[in-house]
């Protein structure tokens, strides 16, 4: 099936004898991505688990780089410099030491790790000559330099603190810095064993959830517990894990963990400071479990606040930008602002180590070859999108029966209707998104008044724990209209990455996307950015009174967010979702019942 | 008649079969110079050893949660299936015995290279590198009120950038 590139940004100072090119990659631990900048600009950006349909998939993206270069109509030996996301023998070094002082106790571990390694983890460059056939230059950027490259270099600011926190690179687990036009520099850092993101991951294994995968159901537990730092007898004893410097620095007892040399993350000492063992996955949630959570979130709070308030410190900047997992964390992303003394905040749409596929690339243009800095993300659009005829030709090869709407005018009218009506909608729509979030492209709809539509979306399609709300979308303008957001609402919300409260007469009215501490994580949607969904809010609300919209990914549980129009039909099909809107066409469920079948028999996660 | 019988398994089974008889085989042959067992006249614990090796290798690979995603399978062609199939049957039996063979390398490896090095740096009451990387006692650069480190990354050049270290 073709598939056209994202719209392409203009592009700037084309090399002698045409573009330039820089892929940039990651992978080996976590999503594995690649990116693909044309003289300095992003053209492509995706994640390998998009393509090889294994959430998280960490092995070399060779699909996501095949894809980058297709859409551009280029082959590998037309790319001038390919960029990795951090440098693999300063990573092995930190790994083989830990093993060195874990001795014997990271028997397990070593032989898990080390077939990897040596295979090809640690030979970058034979591993790009041997999959694609690319013989030119590669550039190693520091994990945390990605990080930082990825977090400032695409984003509006001309100059900002920098500020990255993640589970663990070579060494650096946390850092700090500044950008300012097209250089980016970091100060200071936090190492290995030290870490924020170690000790967030290790209280989610302990909470029974499973590791770089469901961190964020942890943070969504936690309003369900006391969110108080008296009351909360879990907040002092998580204290006495963690060693809280006033400049924001921080040490681990490592007592307490044996994430140093072990395949399990949370320690027997932990569990007896906690009160019980760790929880098992299907156990039921006893109100110590999210006191636990909310302890955790409260302690994560505490360090990032500080941390900011130093850089913002040492930096003088007004502006930061955030990066690495802990930069996912919405409620503490909400809450900056007010806590930190910056004025504005980015967050790139893709924060976690994918992100920094792009973040390497952005570095290896503009402070390893030196040129300047042009590109800045102004959406996440960034991935495959399928025409019209593509989508068309899917449907009609499959025999799928559907129908073709009259115009776009009528594709919205149609599909606010079916909204208004209580229909979840699949809407597969433009290129697919750069990040985690669904965010008007590949996602699931819904009316956020219904009061029955969160137990409707949990029974027919998400099957997700009853704590977690779903999220809206609401037009940038709307925003303040039903949420106490920082003004002016930081770009980061049009990636869904800020928390905010709902305003009290909204709540009552707002049951599907309202949390339990009355707040949403809310996506702000520009025209400029996303014309027809922007388009469809609007539409839903005049035909509803509310311009907002339920808003998740657009997947079969455990399964990664689809991309092609192929995923999306067998996610409908497998779920509940009434009816299908891809490209100009409608389809729904119940005319083609020959294609139904039952998701949540094969589901994992 | 179809539920009885299934042909992908069949060909897994098959491709199973092929490759222990040929590691077997070639146990044999490898060992002759050793003059380990008795030679070509009776293959059978050659036969045995290499189902050992292959059983044990799947228990170390279940140990170590390794688990091998699912291929989707050809939809069409009986032959190209079948093919398909007795190829996941042959690749099983040498997952097990690469999986043993590495345990065995790797096991070593551990013991003399991880082991005696650790131990020798303990001896000597060297600094363990991570520990010195961050030090889990103390304050880096000597600081009581802090645990940041110095980073200067702004100080490197551009070449160091082109290193994989
Ligand atoms: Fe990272």
């Amino acid at each position: 099936m073709p598939i056209i590139a994202p719209s392409e940004p203009t592009a700037c100072e084309p090399g002698p004898s045409g573009p330039r090119y820089i892929l940039g990659i990651s992978c080996h631990y976590h999503d594995a991505a690649a990116t693909l900048l044309k003289d300095g600009m992003v053209v492509a950006a995706a994640e390998e688990e998009r393509f090889s349909r294994r959430k998280h998939d960490a092995s070399f993206p060779l699909s996501a780089i095949r894809w980058c270069l297709e859409s551009q109509g280029i082959g590998i030996d037309q790319v001038e410099l390919a960029a990795f996301y951090e440098k693999p023998f300063r990573k092995f070094e930190r790994i083989l030491s830990q093993h060195l002082e874990g001795f014997p106790r990271g028997f397990k571990t070593f032989q898990m790790a080390m077939p990897g390694w040596l295979s090809e983890k640690i030979r970058v460059r034979s591993l790009l000559k041997k999959r694609l056939g690319y013989r030119g230059d590669v550039v190693y950027a520091d994990h945390h330099l990605s990080h930082a490259a990825g977090a400032f270099l695409p984003s509006p600011f001309e100059e900002a603190a920098i500020v990255t926190v993640d589970g663990v690179g070579e060494w650096t687990t946390t850092a700090y810095g500044r950008g300012r036009g097209s250089s980016v520099e970091l100060y200071q850092d936090i190492r290995f064993p030290h870490s924020l993101g170690l000790l967030y991951s290790s209280l989610t294994a302990y909470l029974g959830f499973s590791v770089n995968n469901s961190e964020y159901k942890v943070m969504g537990l936690s309003p369900y517990g006391r969110m108080d730092r008296d009351g909360n007898p879990y907040y002092a004893k998580l204290k006495r894990v963690i060693d809280i410097k006033p400049d924001g620095s921080y040490a681990l007892d490592l007592s307490y963990f044996t994430f140093q040399h072990s395949d399990r993350m949370p320690g027997a000492r932990l569990s007896q400071l906690l009160d019980g063992p760790v929880r098992e996955a299907e156990e039921e949630l006893l109100p110590r479990h999210k006191d636990i959570a909310a302890a955790l979130q409260m302690i994560t709070e505490d360090v990032v606040m500080a941390i900011l308030r130093h850089a913002r410190r040492i930096t003088g900047c007004g502006n930061v930008a955030l990066s690495g997992g802990v930069a996912l964390n919405s409620v503490i992303n909400g809450r900056i602002l007010s806590q930190t003394g910056f004025t504005d905040l980015w967050i790139q749409p893709n924060a976690g180590d994918a992100g920094s596929s792009m973040g390497a690339a952005l570095f290896a243009h503009c402070c390893v070859l030196g040129k300047s800095r042009a590109y800045r993300l102004t959406h996440a659009y960034l991935g495959p999108q399928y025409g019209s005829e593509a989508i068309g030709n899917f449907l009609a090869g499959k025999g799928i029966l559907h129908r073709r709407f009259a115009d776009r005018a009528d594709l919205i009218s149609q599909a606010a209707r079916l909204l208004n009506a209580g229909e979840v909608v699949g809407w597969f729509q433009g290129a697919m998104e750069w990040g985690p979030r669904a965010l008007g492209a590949r996602s699931i709809l819904a009316h956020p008044g219904r009061p029955d539509m969160q137990a409707i979306l949990n029974e027919k399609v998400k099957h997700r724990e009853a704590f977690r709300p779903f999220a809206p979308s609401v037009c940038a303008e709307d925003a303040e209209e039903y949420f106490q957001c920082d003004r002016a609402i930081p770009a980061a919300a049009d990636f869904m990455l800020m928390v905010y409260p709902i305003r009290e007469n909204w709540r009552a009215r707002l049951p599907a996307v309202t949390h339990v501490d009355g707040t949403g994580r809310v996506q702000t949607v520009r025209r400029e950015a996303n014309p027809l969904y922007y388009d469809l809010i609007k539409g839903f609300g005049t035909l509803s009174g509310i311009p907002m919209l339920v808003n998740t990914s657009f997947n079969i549980r455990g399964e990664p967010i689809v991309c092609s129009p192929a995923d999306a039909y067998r996610c409908m099909m497998g779920t509940g979702i009434d009816c299908l809107i891809i490209g100009d066409y409608l389809v729904r469920r119940k005319d083609n019942p020959r294609d139904i079948w039952d998701s949540e028999s094969a589901a994992t996660d | 008649m179809s539920r009885l019988f299934s042909p992908a398994a069949f060909a897994k089974a098959m491709g199973f079969a092929v490759g222990w008889a040929g590691f077997a085989v070639l146990l044999s042959v490898a060992t002759r110079p050793m003059r380990l067992g008795p030679g070509f006249s009776n293959l059978f614990p050659y036969a045995a050893a290499a189902i050992l090796l292959s059983g044990a290798g799947h228990l170390v690979r279940r140990w170590l949660k390794q688990t091998s995603f699912p291929k989707p399978s050809p939809k069409e062609g009986f032959l190209r299936r079948f093919g398909g199939a007795w190829l996941d049957g042959l690749l099983l039996f040498f997952k097990g015995t690469a999986a043993f063979n590495n345990f065995i390398f790797l096991s070593i490896a551990y013991l003399l290279g991880v082991g005696l090095t650790s131990m020798f740096v303990r001896k000597q009451g060297g600094k363990k590198p991570a520990a010195e990387a961050a030090r889990s006692d103390g304050h880096p650069d000597g600081n009581p009120d802090s645990y940041w480190r110095d980073l200067e990354s702004a100080k490197r050049e551009a070449d160091a950038y082109y290193r994989p270290f």
